[in-house]
């Protein structure tokens, strides 16, 4: 191989610089993802607590959660194209704390609810995570 | 790595955690068949990791650096500093 001149080498380093740039090409679609989830998880609460003592107010919300996953997660894996290397962590992060909120609330509904004024807030911050994991994608 | 393909194929997939081979494809503006033949280069050498799998009916090439290739581009990218700082 022949040697490289400094300037040929500044120019290498350049294009490393711009070709790792691109791997931030579909991060509007990981905060989607991670936000919506999170705000879908919070929804779910909210209706599956509305709907206590109701069967089939119960299984229409799981339903239509299960639904509006499964379009989320296609949505997804049908345009995604590049993954960050710091995707993984906070979608898992984000998604992960929203989940452990919402199973919290699950519990807390049943056996302790503490009536609207406290429940509905706690509603909201069961997607706080997600949101945040998706701010913090779009913003890196 | 040091052919100005498979380095651009590498500095893709550095920042990276994966990438859809047509991604890549579009993005160095190579053909199919180059980009084969330079991943499967860089994939005999360890330093890129191929895997198929199917979104729907639709099949889906991944490539993604091992940690051999990224550590291999880290020693590439010091030894170019080094150069332009000579």
């Amino acid at each position: 191989m022949d040697p490289i001149t400094p300037e040929e080498a500044r120019e290498q380093l350049m294009e490393a610089t711009d070709r790792a740039a691109v791997s931030r090409s579909d991060a509007a679609i990981g905060a989607t993802l991670t936000g919506g989830l999170g705000v879908l998880l919070a929804a779910t609460l909210t209706a599956v607590t509305l709907w206590r003592g109701n069967a089939v107010g119960l299984i229409v919300s799981m339903g239509v959660y299960m639904v509006a996953l499964a379009l989320l997660m296609w949505w997804q894996f049908s345009r995604y194209r590049i993954h960050d290397r710091n995707w993984r962590r906070q979608y898992f992060w984000g998604f992960g704390l929203s989940v452990v909120l919402y199973s919290v609330g699950i519990f807390w509904e049943a056996f302790a609810f503490p009536g609207w004024a406290v429940f509905a807030p706690y509603c909201v911050l069961v997607a706080v995570p997600g949101l945040v994991a998706a701010a913090r994608m779009l913003r890196k | 790595m040091h052919a100005p393909v498979r380095f651009s194929i590498v500095a893709t997939l550095a920042g990276a955690e994966n990438a859809e081979f047509s991604f890549v494809r579009d993005t160095i503006e190579v053909s199919d068949s180059v980009l084969s033949k330079q991943v499967s280069t860089l994939e005999a050498a360890g330093y890129v990791r191929v895997k198929k799998g199917y979104v729907g009916k639709r099949p889906r090439t991944w490539l993604s650096l091992t940690p051999s290739g990224r550590a291999a581009f880290e020693r590439h990218l010091e030894a170019l500093r080094e150069i332009a700082n000579s």
